[in-house]
């Protein structure tokens, strides 16, 4: 890698599955017709892995940075730097999730929960800007094409539809069959961004590790789908989903890469 | 206050590499830790004249170090505010605050910024500061063997040598008002056309 480490893209990817499933969430508790109870007890769950996420990706952030002895200085330079507003929106989420999982363990009154659910989608959201932000800067050509942004909204959809799929594949299995085509249609975006990057910067040659994933993952996703349209839960489910998820990975390393070489 | 900057001649330029050895002894840098660089651009193409082909290859060098720019993208960009600008209009990081992130990098369209693997921390060209207090020259300017690389006052290196900003491949002056001059070597106005590429990428 030149300009970028993996710690990076992993950062970026785990704090995107988060806001994913936050915001997959809350269809979630509208759509399901589960029991008030079973409902609850899966979306807490589901707060929970977003927390994880969110945590575990800041912690790879700390493992980019080559003197992490200073880290609280990165809240320094509010005021111009948009690295500084991401890490800022980061723990502003944060804090927000784990209040509402207090919260959430207190009480299953409606207004407090949708308060919250208002608050940490908007944050989210807000920090999706801001991690666009920070990294289509002038000086980075190759990531200020309308595809970089794009990429940024198609991660958070894809693993949280992916990550909720999982958790109603057993017990609410018509709505998980829904969360599965969306993220087949998420999928194909996916692909297209990354040929938009390819045409772009094609550096790497036609043919290699992250055409062979797409092409694996499009070519399972055919019995997958088929099978999940005729109720049937199979292996190529799991392999599909898990492929799709490592090509929309791979298309972040590509995008903080290859389409950027120094100078 | 006067802006220091820094003239380069890529038409005098042999691509020696005497200005870079010279500051990374100056600097006590690293093998591979390079404050000034030598960019050397290679190219060329055929042309055909009714069956003859005529054979048109090229190369020149741009020595380049941190341009201590007017517009500093690394100084917005720096989380920390280690990137300031200094009481003598250089563009300098403040080891106290870095945390070696590595966004100066990103943001710097010149790549100037480079990590000190022995510190953990960004380190460029701070202009020889203790040199040019004693109104010296940076040393990479007084090592270049050809007299291709000048320094001084931006508005007098101006005035004798122009107003150009930028050569293949550098970026737009306008992302940063770069304090360069540049004299362009005559193959560099058509580089793009004729295929040219940097030839020691790995280097960099
Ligand atoms: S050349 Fe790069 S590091 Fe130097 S001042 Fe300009 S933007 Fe900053
Ligand atoms: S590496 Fe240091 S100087 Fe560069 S942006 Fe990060 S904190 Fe600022």
């Amino acid at each position: 890698m030149e300009k970028y480490n993996l710690a990076l893209v992993v950062f970026t990817w785990l704090t995107q599955a988060s806001v994913g499933l936050i915001i997959l969430r809350a269809i979630y508790m509208r759509r399901s017709s589960a029991g008030d109870d079973k409902i609850y007890i899966t979306g807490r769950y589901i707060l929970l892995t977003a927390f994880i996420l969110l945590v575990t990706g800041l912690l790879f952030s700390f493992a980019h940075l080559n003197y992490p002895r200073h880290a609280f200085n990165a809240l320094n330079n509010i005021i111009s730097s948009w690295m500084s507003r991401e890490i800022l929106a980061e723990i502003i989420l944060l804090f927000i999730l784990l209040a509402w999982y207090i919260i959430n363990g207190f009480t299953i009154k409606k207004t407090p929960q949708i308060i919250m659910e208002i608050l940490a989608g908007l944050s989210g959201v807000a920090l999706i800007y801001l991690m666009v932000r920070t990294y289509m800067l002038p000086s980075l050509q190759g990531l200020n094409t309308p595809a970089f942004p794009l990429s940024f909204i198609i991660t958070p959809l894809l693993s949280g539809s992916a990550i909720i799929y999982f958790f109603l594949r057993k017990s609410e299995p018509e709505l998980a069959i829904k969360y599965k085509l969306f993220f087949a249609i998420i999928f194909l975006f996916s692909l297209i961004n990354h040929l938009i990057f390819r045409a772009f910067h094609h550096t790497l040659g036609v043919f290699n590790i992250y055409s062979a994933f797409y092409l694996a993952a499009l070519i399972i996703s055919v019995p997958s789908l088929y099978s999940t349209l005729k109720n049937k839960n199979v292996m190529s489910d799991v392999i599909f989903l898990n492929l799709a998820i490592i090509c929309d990975f791979l298309n972040r390393v590509y995008a903080l890469t290859y389409t950027n070489p120094a100078l | 206050m006067k802006t220091y900057g820094f003239y380069i001649d890529t038409v005098n330029c042999s691509g020696c590499k005497t200005c870079q050895v010279a500051c990374q002894d100056k600097n006590d840098l690293e093998p591979g830790h390079l404050w000034r660089k030598i960019i050397d651009i290679e190219g060329g193409d055929w042309k055909n004249d009714n069956g003859v082909f005529s054979e048109y290859p090229f190369a020149y060098h741009v020595s380049l170090a941190c341009n201590h720019c007017s517009d500093p993208l690394c100084v917005q960009s720096c989380p920390t505010q280690a990137m300031h600008v200094t009481d003598i209009g250089a563009v300098d990081i403040d080891q106290d605050k870095c945390i070696g992130c590595g966004y100066c990098t990103w943001a710097c369209p010149y790549d100037a910024p480079k990590l000190d693997k022995r510190t953990g921390r960004m380190s460029k060209c701070d202009l020889c500061y203790d040199r040019i207090t004693k109104n010296e020259n940076p040393s990479c300017v007084d090592a270049c063997p050809m007299r291709a690389l000048d320094f001084g006052d931006i508005e007098v290196l101006k005035e004798k040598y122009g107003n150009t900003r930028s050569i293949f491949p550098l970026a737009s002056p306008e992302l940063t008002k770069p304090n360069i001059i540049i004299r362009p070597h005559k193959n560099s106005l058509k580089a793009s056309v004729r295929n040219a590429s940097i030839a020691n990428r790995e280097e960099l």
